[in-house]
């Protein structure tokens, strides 16, 4: 037993801990934006079209979290009952696999936030250069989309080790 | 497939003809018209110039006007549509006759008169609703009071008032004046926790001192000069009125309802104003002189004779002059490319045109990000909904040319990932083992158990895909004659690149696979020696080492020429000094990799040239470029980098596969509750596979585009280009249809 949490509690923690950093950093992220994205609405409603992509952007970040979180229970069969076989170690290397998507989707998240408030601000001055606003924040998200892919690569060896 | 080719036009017309030939050229929009007064005031020529004052003022001011009305009316427009319209402006059409003659078909003036009358109406209920409402607040307080207001005030013998003091001194106030004032009545009409209001009435001799008492606890008098009645019938009074004008209000709205109509033809009168406008604001731009003027401007060189034509019809005095763009000049832009890729030029003008020598990106890109948005949408269910609403929208919405291209663009997404959706079984995102056997058999990879080969497979299109701008440069540069560049530049890369691969590939299979098989024993030495040589090319090459002996070779000649012993000299020893240096750092690395022999000399060596080499100038731009060439070597780690990112593309098609099975998964267990359970669970999956779809959309555009811009433009595509802008009718509101 690791820190007296059976396997199930580990695999059971990444997954809750790999869903929670990306929804905390996903929700702060998208509040800076769309607090902004209100504030220039107000003056100028037409351009909606160019700020929502903007505002969802942060929002990825949460959904990698949540697919990790997803993978986890569905390679472990944590809904079906199969995850009580899962044995200390192997438990807590599966909540180690959650870690990289935890971290890294929690700041990127946050900072593409901010990215994307400056960026608004482009939309707001020049709304004709909409397009390129929008891949200064997509910048931010590599290392998030890398977080996942390592992640993902770690529960499949896990799996693949059961 | 390219930038299309310009000419350059001079037209030189005398000035009866103004009016005419800017009508004609505004209708036939085939001249980007710059500014020839400019240049002109820059040369000896300027004392010809004349000024040319366009007089806006009028039209300035019916523009606004016609804007106000619009605002006005739109204030009262009833919304429909919601989500969609505020994404998606329509358009009214017009035909190309009525446009014309809309400003005789409506009388502006009036409609102007009876929306300003309009507004200044309501503006007057809104005001007198909003004192009235004042009033109200300020009469609620004395509610209980069944006095009229009119008998407030002064008798023979007493005086009546009401006022309010702050309610902590309320208590205070009343005890000090039952014990010094005992022939007064003080009545408490109301009281919050901030102030108490109340009715006093004492006798007019003792005034002064009441009034001493009132004031020491914070007093305030209150009167309602205008009123009569009690407060109650007097707000009766107030809400009647409020009611009144109420109606009044809406019977205005009502009359501006039914001005709405108009709107349509409204437009179409900005929009001809505007257009008006423009054609007197472009003549500032034309060369002026007392009797004629010139006009300087690009046309598109196919277009040149239809171009020339129409002139000709106005006028055969008009004198017509074109040359090819001289050396330097930057013509504006026009892409042209083959139908299929058309809606792809959208990608390329996000990013900024290219400029009249370069390439046109566009075909080069389309492929790529075709297939990168298959992989990240990645569903056969989601790209036919995609492709089938894009397709319906261009064909129901009146739309402007680019937001048309915007919905082929996605349309052809949504095919792209239909295409990939077959190959990795995803309809909805259904599970595999669901599937009928015939779809089962198309199916290439399952990208959930098959992660590792599907993360692999979107590493190597990036390679491929980095590969083929680099390669794009190297076409780019040999086009354009910079061959010293295509071979130090693009060549080491080439022969670098599938070097590192292997070797890459080679080591990461000796330490992971237990027993390596045969091959690699046989390989792998070879792709070290490959990874030696490429490195050496790499930095000799990237690094200008040998452009660098070059100059110091003719530096020599130069010397001998010009019997300057010194110089030649000092060449001399750099062009000996390279060769020593060169030789010592291949030799250092060849025993390395043949692992025979030391080492060790070979390094003695090169301390000792760095030693020398730093002593005089020409031997140290030897060092120089050797430094640069090391830093060259750095550089091209950064493909690394480049190279993973591709991964993203994994992580997108994987993110689609798995939020739709899950809203799957949901949609089962809902299903598991009596009667209700179905409903419930066609709406979960109706709404949860268009969240999915929408969410998904947003990254498989912005991430292929992405790759294109960050990973793939960056070896062979720079923007600056301008945009062709023809001086011609522009709309913002309409379409116009011509017959």
């Amino acid at each position: 037993m690791i820190l007296g949490l059976s396997g199930f509690h580990w695999a059971l923690l990444g997954a809750a801990a790999a869903a929670l950093g990306g929804g905390i950093g996903s929700s702060i992220g998208i509040t800076y934006i769309a607090n902004v994205a209100a504030g220039i609405l107000v003056e100028d409603p037409e351009k909606f079209g160019g700020l929502l992509p903007l505002c969802a952007i942060p929002g990825t970040q949460g959904i990698y979290g949540f697919i990790t979180a997803v993978l986890v229970v569905f390679f472990f069969g944590l809904i079906g009952g199969e995850g009580g076989k899962l044995t200390s170690p192997q438990g807590f290397q599966i909540f180690l696999a959650c870690m990289p998507v935890c971290f890294a989707c929690l700041v990127s998240a946050i900072y593409q936030g901010l990215t994307a408030v400056g960026a608004a601000g482009m939309v707001a001055k020049r709304m004709e250069e909409a397009g390129k606003a929008l891949i200064l924040p997509a910048l931010v998200e590599t290392y998030a989309a890398l977080s996942l892919i390592i992640s993902i690569l770690l529960l499949l060896s896990i799996r693949a080790g059961l | 497939m390219a930038v299309v080719k310009m000419k350059k036009v001079y037209l030189v017309v005398h000035s009866s003809l103004r009016q005419v030939l800017v009508d004609t050229l505004n209708e036939q929009g085939l001249l980007h018209i710059m500014n020839l007064r400019e240049e002109i005031a820059e040369t000896d020529w300027e004392p010809l110039l004349v000024d040319y004052q366009p007089d806006l003022g009028h039209l300035e001011l019916l523009l606004s006007k016609v804007q106000f009305v619009l605002d006005f009316l739109s204030d009262f427009e009833e919304r429909k549509g919601g989500f969609l319209s505020g994404l998606i402006k329509e358009k009214v059409k017009v035909a190309w006759t009525s446009f014309n003659e809309v400003e005789d078909k409506i009388e502006f003036n009036d409609i102007y008169e009876e929306c300003e009358n309009l507004d200044n109406q309501l503006a007057h209920i809104r005001n007198e609703i909003s004192q009235f409402k004042a009033l109200k607040e300020d009469l609620l307080p004395w509610l209980s009071l069944t006095l009229n207001l009119s008998d407030l005030g002064e008798t023979v013998q007493t005086v009546v008032l009401i006022g309010q003091v702050p309610t902590p001194e309320f208590q205070d106030l009343q005890g000090e004046l039952e014990e010094n004032v005992v022939e007064s009545d003080l009545t408490l009409v109301s009281q919050d926790f901030k102030d108490s209001n109340f009715l006093l009435i004492f006798l007019k001799r003792q005034s002064d001192q009441v009034y001493g008492i009132l004031q020491k606890h914070g007093f305030r008098p209150i009167s309602f000069p205008a009123l009569e009645k009690t407060p109650g019938e007097e707000i009766e009074r107030i809400e009647e009125g409020c009611t009144d004008l109420e109606q009044g209000k809406e019977a205005i709205i009502k009359k501006i309802r039914d001005l709405l109509y108009l709107k349509p033809d409204l437009w179409v009168l900005h929009d001809f104003l505007e257009n008006k406008r423009r054609k007197a604001e472009i003549q500032a731009n034309f060369a002026n002189t007392r009797e004629a003027f010139m006009i300087e401007g690009w046309v598109e060189a196919e277009r040149l004779p239809e171009f020339q034509e129409k002139i000709n019809q106005i006028s055969e005095e008009i004198e017509v002059t074109f040359t090819d763009p001289i050396e330097g000049e930057q013509p504006p832009i026009v892409l042209k490319n083959k139908p299929i890729f058309k809606p792809f030029e959208v990608l390329t003008r996000l990013y900024g045109l290219p400029n009249y020598n370069e390439v046109d990106p566009t075909p080069y890109l389309a492929p790529f990000f075709f297939l990168f948005f298959g992989i990240c949408l990645g569903d056969v269910g989601y790209g036919l909904i995609l492709a089938l609403a894009c397709w319906w929208m261009s064909k129901k919405l009146e739309v402007s040319e680019n937001v048309k291209r915007f919905f082929y663009l996605l349309a052809y997404g949504g095919i792209a990932s239909m295409i990939v959706g077959g190959l990795t079984g995803s309809y909805f995102c259904i599970d595999v083992a669901s599937l009928p056997s015939f779809l089962k058999r198309l199916i290439l990879i399952d990208p959930i158990n098959d992660a590792q080969v599907f993360l692999m497979l979107s590493i190597a299109l990036g390679i491929i895909h980095v590969c083929f701008g680099v390669a794009l440069q190297a076409v780019n540069n040999i086009k354009n004659q910079r061959i010293k560049d295509f071979v130090c530049d693009q060549i080491p890369t080439f022969l670098f690149l599938p070097a590192v691969l292997l070797w890459l590939a080679c080591w990461l299979g000796e330490k992971i696979s237990k027993t390596p098989p045969p091959t690699l024993g046989y390989l792998y030495p070879k792709a070290t020696w490959g990874l030696g040589f490429g490195i050496l090319l790499v930095i000799f090459l990237q690094g200008r080492y040998f452009g660098n002996c070059c100059s110091l070779w003719r530096e020599v000649c130069q010397g001998i020429k010009g019997e300057k012993l010194g110089k030649a000299l000092r060449g001399f020893w750099g062009v000996v000094f390279s060769i020593f240096f060169l030789v010592s750092i291949c030799g250092w690395v060849l025993t390395l990799l043949s692992g025979h022999g030391s080492s060790n000399i070979f390094l003695k060596l090169i301390g000792f040239a760095i030693l020398v080499g730093l002593l005089s100038k020409s031997s140290r731009s030897v060092l120089v470029r050797f430094a640069s060439g090391l830093y060259s070597l750095y550089g091209i780690s950064g493909f690394i980098g480049d190279f993973l990112s591709y991964a993203r593309l994994m992580a997108l098609g994987l993110a689609t596969i798995l939020i739709g099975w899950v809203i799957n998964m949901l949609g089962r267990m809902l299903l598991g509750i009596p009667f209700l359970g179905i409903i419930l669970m066609v709406v979960i999956l109706i709404v949860g596979h268009i969240f999915n779809l929408v969410i998904n959309l947003l990254g498989a555009f912005v991430h292929p585009l992405r790759l294109q811009y960050v990973e793939f433009f960056k070896y062979f595509y720079s923007d600056g280009g301008r945009k062709f802008e023809p001086f011609r009718l522009q709309t913002r509101h309409l379409i116009l249809k011509y017959d």
